[in-house]
């Protein structure tokens, strides 16, 4: 035992000593849950427009005025006739024009069927979506105003957004950022030290001292969980304190889980130092397979059910899925372990896997 | 120049011959490209729902059968009360509840209004938003048939603004179309910024920069020798890039191809010149990685590849004047899908070359032969 303790003192110091990884070990999640807690946001603001209008009325007025007044939209430019909005587009500067028809606010008053044009730059889809809807619904707005009088069996719609009354991003960037952090750090930690270990020749020589190999892995991990652990506690207090986070469930119970998700993403981290003798394979293996998979399939930023099947199927293989649904469950809904014993399980069970199969790996390299 | 010559030849000798490496880098990224494309997708759609009917009335029925026939709607459960309903919101098992009130029709008769209640699971609001927009949607829906079938001269009458929508560039809203040139060039800045920052510090870590320093090798050419095999690498996986992206998502090319090569050359010399700038001044493996990762993440995540950079808070905007990821998914989706031409990007091709040109510089002065 006294040995064991000795080499994880050992491994400490080694990390300890290496002032600038440290600074970017710690750093790099705190700017990182800062910057995207913010930054990252869907909400739209001062979308810049163009508008054409061949009108020139009191009501093409009223509803540019209406429509620069709301916050979404800002005048980017005023057009003088049709052929000038392919131009606009072109230059990427707008994402959406109005258009006015000649004569729109004579027909529209007789009850003659008359068009008001919204034009959308889809190449970017959702946001033409939503500026399309909220052009379109304050438009309606301001016939339904003109038109005056109640309409008859009008049914209302109240609308209650449950978990998240103020729509904030943060609900989201947050957990996902988190899974992130703790997974590519501590796996890409591990993979890269073992694996240099094993380049300058030296795990050669941990295999001869009387440390077993559980030892010398566990010896191997105990520091970088210790560090993660710190980092994730720190992403934690950001998230409540300066994000805005809620704290809903159990504190203990959303440690241990954390615990618990930085423990499997080490045994990733020693399973493809398992396969590889170079520090860059390790690096590179681990970022491309951790990273972008983790942004993109874990449900972070894109939502799973919109994926088709098989990438359904795929990202069940993705462990920050269940992490990231643990973070959401115990900090938004409050919820407790009985509601995550699948989360759990599963996180336990890969974590369990890449252990065996690395020790199985490493038995028959040294071998 | 001979001695350029040599150093490029020794670069992509080491290159070629550590084969799982290569292998990785090129099929990677490929594999990337076509299953994150697949991934990268906000469209909302199957939408779980529950629906507590405490009216049961003729009316109730029918407004549930029309959520019923839309296929952005699933309905999943009919709990008998609120409590259980909300316990399913907790499990996950729907997005949204729809929760009509008892005496809801004679309401509509006797009062001439009825409130109907939505619960959404907000946590992605915007999600929660097209959820709510869309069963809202309905619900008028269903107002407007059942006013026109008891008042049809008020319904007539009421004169309704009408608005043509015409979505350009991507009439059928595929989200594919505005994800995939953004993520061909992600990756080429990770695979160029990356391999590129690992370069030279591994030279460090295994001895042989000594030997190179001791050569008559000068700055710039030392430069030009590391940057010159990962551009061309790089240029290699864009054109793969960009056959898949041709072949497999069937993306336009409305733009000059030619004018898109001249920006991925540019982009690959700047993002290269990262790397090896990052390179330069770290002294182990470990710590080129991590800074290399925390530029990346950060180009990646801030580059409005996921949400649109004009919503973001003013000084995040101002970070991203130096985010050269910016501006080269901004060229892509302009060349590749609104056929932009040169005079449209020139502000974006003299930026980024002013990067690339900055950024090999400072490359270029950080080599230092001594210590």
């Amino acid at each position: 035992m006294n040995r064991f303790i000795a080499f994880v003192r050992k491994e400490f110091y080694h990390i300890l000593r290496d002032r600038r990884t440290l600074l970017i070990l710690f750093g790099l999640p705190l700017v990182q849950v800062l910057l995207f807690g913010f930054a990252l946001t869907n909400e739209i603001k001062n979308a810049r427009i163009a508008i054409l209008d061949q009108d020139k009325s009191l009501y093409s007025q009223e509803i540019t005025n209406r429509l620069l007044s709301s916050g979404y939209f800002q005048a980017a430019e005023y057009l003088q006739n049709p052929k000038q909005l392919e131009a606009a587009f072109r230059k990427g500067q707008i994402k959406l024009a109005l258009v006015f028809p000649p004569r729109f606010s004579d027909d529209w008053q007789h009850g003659k069927k008359t068009q008001l044009q919204i034009l959308a730059d889809a190449s970017e889809q959702n946001t033409a979506i939503a500026l399309n809807g909220y052009a379109s619904a304050i438009i309606q707005e301001f016939a339904a105003s003109t038109n005056g009088g109640k309409p008859p069996m009008a049914i209302e719609i109240a609308t209650r957004m449950v978990f998240n009354p103020n729509l904030k991003g943060a609900f989201v960037f947050v957990p996902g950022v988190m899974a992130m952090v703790l997974l590519l750090v501590s796996a890409m930690m591990t993979s890269v030290t073992l694996a240099r270990e094993k380049e300058t020749g030296t795990m050669e020589v941990l295999f001869v001292s009387p440390l077993n190999q559980i030892q010398i892995i566990l010896g191997k991990v105990i520091p970088y969980l210790a560090l993660s652990f710190i980092n994730g506690c720190v992403i934690l207090l950001l998230g409540v304190y300066v994000l805005g986070m809620p704290m809903a469930g159990s504190l203990a119970l959303l440690l241990a889980e954390t615990l618990l998700f930085i423990f499997l993403a080490l045994s990733i981290g020693i399973f493809i130092s398992s396969i590889t003798n170079s520090q860059v394979v390790a690096m590179f293996a681990s970022l491309m397979i951790l990273m972008m998979p983790t942004i993109f399939l874990s449900g972070f930023i894109f939502p799973i059910e919109s994926m088709p099947m098989f990438l359904q199927y795929f990202s069940n293989i993705i462990p920050a899925k269940y992490f990231i649904s643990i973070v959401k469950g115990i900090m938004i809904k409050g919820l407790g372990i009985s509601y995550l014993v699948r989360e759990t399980l599963t996180l336990a069970g890969m974590a369990t896997f890449f252990i065996l199969l690395s020790l199985r790996n490493l038995k028959t390299r040294v071998a | 120049m001979n001695r350029i010559a040599f150093l490029i030849e020794k670069e992509f000798k080491q290159i070629f011959r550590n084969t799982v490496l290569l292998r990785m880098m090129m099929a990677m990224p490929i594999m990337q490209l076509i299953l994150l494309s697949y991934a990268a997708n906000f469209e909302v759609k199957d939408l779980k729902m529950a629906v507590v009917d405490q009216d049961h009335s003729s009316y109730s029925q029918r407004l549930i059968s029309k959520f019923a026939h839309i296929h952005n709607f699933q309905l999943v459960d009919f709990p008998t009360n609120l409590k259980t309903s909300q316990e399913s919101l907790l499990r996950n098992k729907v997005d949204l509840v729809m929760v009509i009130p008892p005496h809801f029709s004679s309401e509509l008769y006797r009062d001439q209004k009825s409130t109907i209640q939505l619960m959404v699971n907000a946590i992605d609001g915007s999600k929660a938003g097209i959820a709510s927009g869309y069963a809202s949607s309905v619900i008028t829906d269903f107002n407007n048939e059942i006013r026109v079938e008891n008042y049809p001269l008020a319904a007539q009458n009421n004169n309704t603004l009408e608005i043509t929508n015409q979505y350009w560039y991507n009439p059928r809203l595929e989200y594919r179309t505005f994800m995939v040139p953004g993520i061909l060039f992600e990756l080429l800045i990770l695979v160029g910024g990356l391999i590129s920052a690992l370069n030279i510090v591994r030279e460090k870590e295994i001895g042989t920069q000594e030997q190179l320093n001791v050569t008559p090798i000068q700055k710039y050419q030392f430069v030009v020798g590391k940057l010159v095999p990962f551009v061309v690498i790089g240029l290699l996986q864009f054109t793969l890039g960009l056959l898949v992206a041709r072949f497999v998502f069937q993306l336009p090319m409305e733009g000059s191809l030619a004018l898109l090569y001249v920006f991925a050359l540019l982009f690959l010399v700047l993002s290269t010149g990262i790397g090896l700038s990052i390179s330069n001044v770290s002294s182990t493996l470990q710590q080129a990685m991590f800074a290399a990762f925390f530029m990346l993440v950060l180009f990646i995540l801030l580059s409005g590849l996921f949400s649109a950079t004009e919503n973001m808070p003013m000084w995040a905007q101002y970070l991203n004047v130096i985010n050269p990821l910016k501006y080269i998914i901004e060229v892509g989706r302009n060349i590749m899908l609104k056929g932009s031409n040169w005079y449209d990007l020139q502000s974006q091709f003299f930026t980024l070359l002013a990067m690339a040109v900055g950024i090999n510089m400072l490359a270029m002065l950080q080599y230092r032969k001594t210590s």
